[in-house]
């Protein structure tokens, strides 16, 4: 009788004594996208997408945007609370992005409480937008019920066919890691739609450069293994082939000593042929476009190269690479050196086949 | 010594036959031109052969004692005795008694019952599209000749007892001497003998009271209503109880995979009968754990929703009034009801009930807004999955236990369910079946019984008896010899 | 002295792979990595390895140690040391295995905190703890072997399966260049591993009730060997998955790296991988506090069902007490340091104190 009148008061304490704030899913508004601009010097406008869904069956959602000015990412989002309907919860949020101004000015205040935070997930994806923030987000596509599913869908399934992914975790590692500096994807509103328009560049947390949309595919080839993607290029007689991309590899090869270090980066690629108008494609055909793909890809990739010694920013992450080779590296003497460092491109291709059509 | 007709009304036999001529069906009466007298309760006897047997022979004999009745009469088992708790016993079991006033009060007691049963039928919460279509009845008379007729060897023993101030039902307990370990016969038997109640109705209610834990809401001993089922398991080595007027019969030791194991997997293919054995537990798993696991997230852990199914639950969630848990609870509540009100009625409404119910008031109450389509769909989905049991008190346990999970779900999210999930195994880990583990053969771990327990492996696989039951001989046939090694292609 | 504990009150040999398992692998795999990728950088992993080395030899020892004497701990204390000295080395185990257990309770109350539900009282939680800690022991031993096997099937393949997500995201160069740190270096790092893999002291206390248990031993190092291979696996995993200062930000990598999961119909794993953590927890906690009464059972004869209730209305106090993140540090610090002298201070003591006794008494 004992037990279970204990047992009793002790359901009871549990039933009482709770005091767990509920997120009830409907009760709050999830913030799917929030975009920065710049303000001044100490302050942003931040601008948050949290769509809301009226009661109902079947009910599109409505566009709600909440833009407010402050110091912090938190203290914008207490801004913007002051407007909402509902609590604006974060922990559904997709999208994170930086004007370019911004990002000129350096994020590092911006990204803390995204490595800090339980509640954001690690899968945030992340952009430089050229422009206004708010004008971007707050725009009623005609493709999408809401910008924030537009954008979301832009980025998770289409962006990462041509650029590596750009989440929470790849940039808070590469800004926190001493050997590596992070990049972002730019995109820009083009008329009514989201474009992308290039990758930006970065030293520790500023802006310092950026890759055009083109070169930023071979960004992709050079950074990691892929199996996504077309390169365009053109023979000697100004014709322009397309090749589809079955799938690449890169390889970093560090020589030499820490005093005088070499750099060979070995990309090979299996292709097919995609487009090849009034081109006979044969055996001999092949072989040349192959040289051909090699000799503009090396030139192009030596150029992007030449880019980032000029600015000084490594986003190949070459730094980590050469750390990892040599014992007891010396970060400091590595920055000086790294402009000078010689880099090598070995660009090997194969091109599998040539469609399902063969015109010779 | 003389003794005279008032000596008689002093005897013990005058008062019995007193007690029990307050009865309107009880008769008495002297026999014509004979010093015998009858006596028997006419609603237990077939009077047929009163008339034209016990009678018959008295017109045609003219006997003077009760051995001369017994020679000549051809009913077998008549027994002279003058016990009266026996004849006692004996005329409340559709026996009749002839005894004289005077002399030594013996009573010759000829069995003649009228036994009411019904005929065998077809099994009906175990039914099984392919095998028997079998099923025990109400006599246990006749339930033992099903068992029997499925083992015929006299190793095959059925101890009798009984048990039941009032109802004196008749218990057998019947298991293979020389399989059957002697130790859990013993247990048993000492339980149903340490039964100290007035009314036995059923075999569960036997199953209740020489449980290990009476407290448990899960069944240590299961019934079943199919003799090829209890054939099977007593040739494990499990040990069947059957009680007189009870269509079902216990058998135990179980653990909780046998939950799981319906007949049929017996009758098909083995990776055929595993999978679906699987799939039984998966859809357990899944009906205790669903509801709890939609409260717990809606609740707390929004983040956990992806971004395509987010949309879809608010929209689905947008008019509903209550939290996520009064909404669930308000769900599992009406499916229950239906579930209750269809199995107490007669089966042709009962289909109705089930149709209106949950055809009309699961539309209905979507379209109000009352409840979201998603977890109308959890929620049935997770009764749906319950029923899969093949063994009809276990549908009800689980979805009794969904509630308290449900409860711990709106106090803590999900480690609120992992709280639920830890009691409820504590309470499996310390349940025993007539001092056997219940988990085995996952703990304590043998991986041997794994063969016949969450798969099925093929019969030439199963030539040892489960180690959980201990049998006496473990052996169930002599295992074929394994194939050569070095066979080749086309050899 | 007690008698033994009865034959049907013993478990397989084999269970003490489990039992060894619950012991050591907890919620330190959340944690451990930091600690050592501070001193070693890349090289954590091999101070890893030489903690599990020195640990099998330690519980070698103990093994021979426990077979000598054929008895628990407190038995043998009393045999080597005599009654009042023995209780007191009996004393100091049982506090430092119950204050193991106040340690596990409070780190994971702090976690559910941070990463769950941080209005969650620390009362409240240690009281749901503990109810189940109470229903699990009052089962007995076997039900806390029960429970250990048990969590051992539903945490390790969670466990493992979680390390297949971020291996799109891994760098193999973050591991190089291997041996880049000198020996001091690693030692220092060994030491703060060997922490994490504390915990198999409790085998001090359920010896007799293993059968046949000079068997056992085996089992007892594939259990370190298990526990030391899931903790390399997870720090070459957070290694290559992070970069060297991300990691050293992250207080808990193994749930961070547990957030990117995504399964289509679910995300953000460390919220279910949290939760059934539980039954990670439960048997730590149920073992290192069984172990406590069971050896106040043996030293004073206690009964266990009494000084359980004790035992956690104490540990439930004590959790309430460590108010914030830096208390618990520190309590944990005090138990990294304590747990050093208890394997490699105390536990080769006694082994080689045993041996020379043994080896006295058999020369007189």
């Amino acid at each position: 009788m004992k037990k279970y009148l204990f047992w009793c008061i002790f359901f009871l304490i549990l039933l009482f004594y709770n005091s767990i704030e509920t997120k009830i899913l409907e009760d709050i508004q999830h913030v799917s996208a929030i975009g920065y601009d710049y303000v001044d010097k100490h302050r942003m406008k931040g601008t948050a997408a949290a769509p809301f869904y009226p009661a109902g069956i079947n009910v599109e959602p409505l566009d709600a945007f909440f833009t407010a000015e402050g110091h912090t990412f938190l203290d914008i989002l207490q801004k913007q609370q002051l407007e909402s309907q509902r609590k604006l919860v974060t922990g559904r949020l997709q999208n994170f992005l930086i004007s370019k101004e911004l990002a000129k000015h350096g994020v590092s205040e911006l990204t803390d409480p995204l490595g800090r935070s339980t509640e954001i997930g690690r899968d945030v994806y992340m952009a430089v937008v050229d422009g206004s923030v708010e004008e971007l987000l707050t725009f009623k596509y005609t493709n999408a019920p809401t910008s924030a599913e537009y954008l979301s869908d832009f980025m998770e399934r289409n962006l990462k066919d041509i650029i590596p992914k750009p989440t929470v975790h790849v940039f808070l590692d590469q800004y926190n890691g001493f050997v590596q500096d992070p990049f972002l994807p730019i995109i820009e509103k083009k008329h009514d739609h989201i474009r992308y328009k290039g990758l930006a560049l970065f030293k520790n947390d500023r802006y310092v450069g950026e890759l055009s949309d083109k070169e930023s595919y071979l960004f992709k080839l050079l950074y990691e293994r892929t199996k996504t993607g077309t390169d365009q290029f053109s023979m000697k007689n100004k014709k322009y082939i397309a090749l589809q991309n079955i799938r690449s590899k890169v390889k970093y090869k560090v020589s030499g000593s820490q005093d005088e270090p070499r750099i060979d980066v070995h990309v090979s690629f299996l292709g097919e042929v995609k487009d090849a108008p009034s081109i006979s494609v044969g055996e001999g055909t092949l072989k040349e476009m192959e040289q051909e793909w090699s000799k503009g890809t090396t030139q192009r990739a030596e150029k992007m190269m030449k880019k980032f010694k000029e600015l000084k920013v490594d986003p190949l992450g070459i730094t980590e690479k050469a750390r990892s080779h040599f014992r007891n590296f010396d970060k400091k003497a590595w920055e000086e050196r790294y402009p000078t460092v010689p880099v090598t491109f070995h660009m090997k291709i194969r091109i599998t086949n040539t469609g399902i059509s063969n015109k010779s | 010594m003389l003794k005279t007709d008032s000596a008689f009304h002093n005897s013990e036999l005058a008062k019995l036959l007193e007690a029990c001529e307050e009865s309107a069906d009880f008769l008495s009466f002297g026999l014509q031109d004979s010093p015998f007298f009858i006596a028997y309760f006419k609603t237990l006897v077939k009077s047929e052969i009163i008339h034209h047997e016990v009678l018959a022979c008295f017109q045609a004999k003219k006997p003077s004692t009760l051995e001369e009745i017994k020679a000549i009469l051809p009913i077998e088992e008549v027994s002279i005795t003058d016990d009266m708790t026996d004849i006692q016993n004996k005329l409340m079991t559709g026996n009749l008694i002839i005894f004289k006033k005077e002399g030594n009060w013996n009573c010759l007691v000829v069995p003649v019952p009228s036994v009411e049963k019904r005929q065998v039928a077809t099994p009906e919460t175990e039914y099984t599209v392919a095998g028997p279509k079998e099923a025990f009845v109400e006599s246990l008379d006749t339930n033992l000749n099903l068992v029997r007729k499925r083992l015929p060897i006299p190793e095959l023993l059925v101890k009798e007892l009984m048990v039941g101030k009032l109802s004196k039902t008749r218990i057998a307990v019947v298991y293979v001497k020389g399989i059957a370990d002697p130790e859990n016969v013993n247990t048993v038997i000492q339980r149903i003998n340490g039964i100290e109640y007035d009314e036995i109705a059923d075999t569960s209610f036997l199953s209740q009271m020489i449980a290990d834990n009476k407290n448990s809401p899960f069944p240590q001993l299961i019934d079943t209503e199919r003799p090829d089922r209890l054939a099977a398991v007593l040739a494990e080595g499990k040990i069947g109880i059957f009680s007189e007027g009870s269509p079902t019969a216990i058998s135990g030791p179980v653990s909780l995979i046998t939950y799981f194991a319906a007949f049929e997997d017996y009758l098909s293919i083995w990776n055929v009968a595993s999978a679906f054995r699987l799939l039984r537990l998966f859809a357990v798993l899944f009906s205790i754990l669903a509801t709890s696991s939609y409260v717990a997230i809606l609740t707390y852990h929004y983040e956990m929703i992806p971004r395509d199914v987010l949309s879809l639950l608010i929209t689905s969630r947008g008019t509903i009034p209550f939290p996520p848990f009064l909404e669930a609870i308000l769900l599992e509540l009406a499916i229950e009801l239906l579930r209750e009100a269809g199995a107490r009625l007669p089966t042709k409404i009962g289909q109705t009930i089930g149709i209106v119910g949950g055809i009309v008031l699961g539309t209905a109450a979507v379209q109000a807004g009352l409840t979201s389509n998603v977890l109308l769909i959890v929620v049935a989905t997770g009764a749906l999955a319950s029923f899969t049991t093949p063994i009809y008190q276990v549908s009800s346990v689980i979805r009794l236990i969904r509630f308290p999970f449900i409860l711990f779900a709106q106090l803590l999210g999900l480690v609120g369910v992992a709280v639920c999930f830890a009691l409820l195994i504590s309470h499996l880990l310390k349940l025993t079946s007539l001092g056997r583990p219940f988990l085995e053969p996952v703990f304590p771990l043998r991986v041997e019984d794994f063969k016949d327990s969450i798969i099925r492996m093929p019969f030439n696989k199963q030539a040892l008896r489960p180690l959980q039951i201990r049998a006496q001989n473990r052996q169930r046939f002599q295992q074929e010899a394994l194939p050569k090694k070095d066979w080749d292609i086309d050899d | 002295m007690l008698p033994l504990p009865s034959e049907n009150r013993k478990v397989s040999p084999f269970f003490v792979f489990y039992l060894i398992v619950a012991a050591q692998f907890g919620l330190g795999v959340f944690s451990f990595q930091r600690e050592i990728v501070k001193f070693v950088g890349n090289d954590a992993w091999i101070a890893v390895i030489i903690a599990g080395i020195s640990i099998h030899v330690v519980l070698w020892m103990v093994y021979q140690i426990l077979n000598k004497g054929a008895n628990d701990i407190t038995v043998i204390h009393k045999d080597l040391f005599g009654p009042w000295l023995g209780g007191l080395f009996s004393l100091a185990l049982i506090v430092y295995l119950l204050t193991l257990a106040v340690s596990v309770v409070r780190s994971y109350i702090e976690l559910i905190q941070v990463w769950i539900f941080p209005q969650l009282e620390t009362w409240y939680m240690a009281l749901i703890l503990l109810a189940l800690v109470y229903v699990y022991i009052i089962g007995g031993f076997r039900i806390i072997v029960g429970i250990c096997f048990l969590s051992f099937i539903f945490t390790t393949p969670i466990f493992f399966i979680m390390l297949g997500f971020p291996l799109r995201h891994m760098q193999a160069s973050h591991l190089f260049p291997i041996f880049d740190h000198s020996v001091a270096e690693l030692l220092t790092a060994t030491k703060t591993m060997s922490y994490s893999l504390t915990g198999f002291e409790t085998i001090f206390f359920f010896y007799t009730f293993i059968k046949d248990a000079p068997k056992s031993q085996k089992w007892g190092h594939y259990g370190t060997a298990f526990s030391t291979i899931s903790y390399l696996v997870i720090m070459i995993v957070s290694l290559m998955y992070f970069s060297k200062n991300q990691l050293l930000e992250s207080v808990w990598p193994t749930l961070t790296i547990w957030q990117i999961a995504d399964f289509t119909f679910l995300e953000r794993f460390e919220f279910l991988g949290l939760s059934f953590w539980l039954f990670s927890v439960l048997n730590s906690v149920c073992l290192f506090t069984w172990a406590g009464t069971r050896g106040l059972k043996q030293l004073y004869s206690l009964k266990q069902k009494h000084s359980l209730i004790a035992i956690l209305v104490m540990t439930a106090v004590a959790a309430v007490f460590l108010k914030t993140r830096e208390q618990i540090d520190q309590l944990s610090s005090v138990m990294d340091a304590l747990s050093l002298y208890v394997m490699y201070a105390y536990i080769p003591f006694i082994f080689f104190y045993q041996m020379i006794k043994g080896k006295l008494r058999r020369t007189s």
